[in-house]
């Protein structure tokens, strides 16, 4: 899977790189419009990470000329402008998916997994953790190939836990990923609390062989047992 | 009333005061040259009657006149020598039509072999009724004449007049800031719109300068400010994930990322404020409020479930509102969040939609908040050190920008009414 990072914020580009290739992402990266144009016609790219301000250019405009060339790369727009006319612009010219700064990479993650899963329509998808599968296109978890009964918000949670496996994913970024960008403003997470005790019930009833761990102070972790 | 209609109103009515006026002179003016001519006419027939009947002294015997032209009148000599000729109106009765017709009588007096007459001469009929009527008739026809001529002329010369006028009027009513771009006023013959629309390109033209610079400026700032922030946070998520720390170190970090994650928050407010109070969210549409808050409740459902909080929502009326979609789902958002998040556990939630506007009501421990300080910026309620003490401010400016009011009543029992009416 290779991944091209085109912002111009060299510390962002560093970080993103480093958590990509930690996901076994090949990560490339430009930083500036003229770099970003050379790579995109030169190379094709499972995903491409697009920041809209640019030094010589807009992304927007990088993104007009990606359709031009007719690729199927992936685009996922990450912009500090919280603005409604760029997300409807960015949409309206082809891209996958539109996500402000700050995000957590967490989300980041779960993002270009399902852009990447949406594009490629060759059957169905799974994630797979030890004994436990989710099919993402039936929505329906397994456990050793016998179904676990789970509610929506169950379901996305673990699916979120699950891209995100082995990292530490924040009851913030939980709560935004599930429930929606607004939620952040109800300040209080432990709600979540309430869904991650149900879905460990249901996990260890059903004898996966994963489990959900607290990390004090941050969020959760989803691990081979 | 348009300007035409008000034009016309004041001089069909100046018009038919002056055409009124003008009728009645007109009446007494013609009235007074037809008398004239009448007694002109008797005059001379005076004359020539009074010769006649010299030569015809069988003529004065007749005890009746073969028509009632004339009445004559044996007098005595003292009295006819008083007789000057006057000239009288009097009613004289008609056989022919069995009524008494006003008539012009001549009063006179003459000698012939020396006897004294007097001699009354008797006009013509003069019908003033149908005079006036017909006066009156003709007078109608002009004034209508003239009211049309006005509505003619209103219609045709005042239009072309007005145009300008009127096109700056139209652009000005679908001018909307952000959206729409200013053309350069075409050259009017007309002095005075010329100088109104340059005035007005001006205006607008300095009116856009500041929106589209205050817009570059909350962008930039939301670029530069939230792209460090994003840096930290997500440098902080990487550490944390580093295998090598312990349980309290990547708690330090949680903490710190939370911080820095509120600072994000709050710039994120203070941006919207400024965006929403330099008047950027220009789409509006016609905006139901019961469809907002059915979305807003959905999305708090499982938050409102968790803090086991009972929501009422009645429906008395719907209220539709000219609004920015996302404003109005911003403030009813705020609002919904306030009234779960101010809530105890177990608490109520009372939302009322009517004809004029919404209101929300929550139940609390707290007591009653100030209403003067309660939609300023940063007014926070002690120990909620987690909220930015931003969100009444953003439903003020929402409400300020679209022509809303908000209040806020405490009522006994704990609740805590806001309200929001056009």
């Amino acid at each position: 899977m290779k991944i091209l990072v085109i912002e111009d914020e060299p510390e962002m580009t560093g970080l993103i790189k480093q958590f990509l290739e930690d996901e076994n992402y090949k990560v490339e990266t430009a930083g500036n419009f003229k770099s970003g144009l050379d790579k995109i016609v030169s190379y094709d790219y499972d995903c491409i990470l697009l920041d809209i301000m640019l030094p010589g250019g807009n992304g927007l405009d990088l993104l007009h000329e990606l359709k031009k060339l007719k690729k199927a790369d992936t685009v996922i727009i990450i912009s500090a402008k919280d603005s409604i006319d760029d997300k409807v612009k960015g949409l309206d010219l082809g891209a996958d998916d539109y996500l402000t700064k700050p995000f957590h990479l967490a989300e980041l993650n779960a993002r270009i997994k399902s852009v990447i899963r949406r594009k490629k329509m060759d059957g169905h998808q799974f994630l797979e953790v030890e004994n436990l599968k989710v099919d993402l296109d039936e929505r329906v978890a397994l456990v050793n190939n016998q179904p676990l009964e789970l509610n929506r918000k169950e379901l996305d949670i673990l699916v979120f836990l699950m891209m995100n496996k082995n990292r530490i994913t924040r009851k913030a970024a939980i709560a935004e990923n599930i429930w929606g960008d607004y939620i952040d403003q109800a300040n209080d997470f432990d709600f979540i609390y309430s869904q991650i005790k149900n879905l460990r019930k249901k996990l260890r009833n059903h004898g996966a062989r994963v489990e959900i761990l607290t990390v004090y102070g941050m969020g959760y972790k989803l691990t081979s047992k | 009333m348009k300007l035409l209609n008000y034009t016309l109103f004041w001089l069909s009515s100046i018009l038919i005061v002056t055409v009124s006026a003008w009728a009645i002179l007109f009446y007494y003016q013609l009235l007074n040259e037809v008398k004239n001519t009448i007694d002109e006419g008797l005059a001379s027939y005076k004359i020539s009657l009074i010769a006649n009947l010299k030569n015809n002294p069988q003529l004065i015997n007749r005890e009746t006149p073969g028509n009632q032209n004339y009445f004559l009148r044996l007098i005595p000599a003292e009295k006819a020598l008083q007789i000057r000729d006057s000239y009288i109106d009097t009613l004289i009765y008609s056989e022919i039509k069995n009524i008494p017709e006003p008539r012009r009588v001549l009063t006179t007096a003459f000698v012939a072999d020396d006897l004294y007459y007097e001699l009354k001469i008797v006009s013509q009929e003069l019908d003033r009724k149908e005079l006036i009527a017909k006066i009156a008739g003709l007078i109608m026809w002009l004034y209508l004449f003239l009211l049309v001529t006005i509505v003619v002329v209103n219609n045709f010369v005042l239009k072309k007049t007005w145009k300008p006028f009127y096109n700056l009027l139209a652009f000005l009513r679908d001018f909307r800031l952000g959206e729409s771009v200013p053309q350069k006023p075409e050259k009017i013959k007309i002095s005075e719109f010329s100088v109104l629309n340059d005035t007005i390109y001006k205006m607008i033209n300095a009116n856009i300068d500041t929106f589209t610079s205050q817009k570059h400026f909350i962008e930039n700032a939301s670029h530069e400010l939230q792209t460090p922030l994003a840096i930290a946070i997500n440098k902080l998520e990487l550490l944390a994930g580093s295998t090598s720390l312990a349980e309290a170190h990547i708690a330090k970090i949680g903490d710190i990322i939370q911080m820095l994650q509120r600072l994000a928050k709050l710039n994120k407010a203070l941006l919207l404020i400024s965006k929403i109070e330099n008047r950027q969210f220009v789409n509006t549409g016609k905006i139901n409020f019961n469809e907002i808050f059915k979305q807003v409740l959905s999305d708090f459902s499982d938050y409102v479930e968790f803090r086991n909080i009972k929501i009422h929502y009645s429906v008395n009326a719907n209220w539709v509102y000219n609004l920015n979609r996302q404003l109005a789902e911003i403030l009813v958002r705020n609002l919904v969040k306030n009234a779960i998040f101010h809530n105890y556990k177990g608490g109520e939630v009372f939302i009322s939609l009517f004809a004029g506007g919404f209101t929300v009501e929550n139940t609390s421990h707290g007591p009653a908040l100030n209403p003067g300080e309660l939609f300023k910026r940063f007014s926070k309620i002690k120990n909620k050190t987690e909220s930015t003490g931003l969100g009444l401010a953003i439903v003020k400016a929402i409400a300020n920008v679209s022509g809303c009011s908000v209040s806020y009543q405490y009522k006994t029992q704990n609740r805590h009414t806001f309200k929001i009416s056009s």
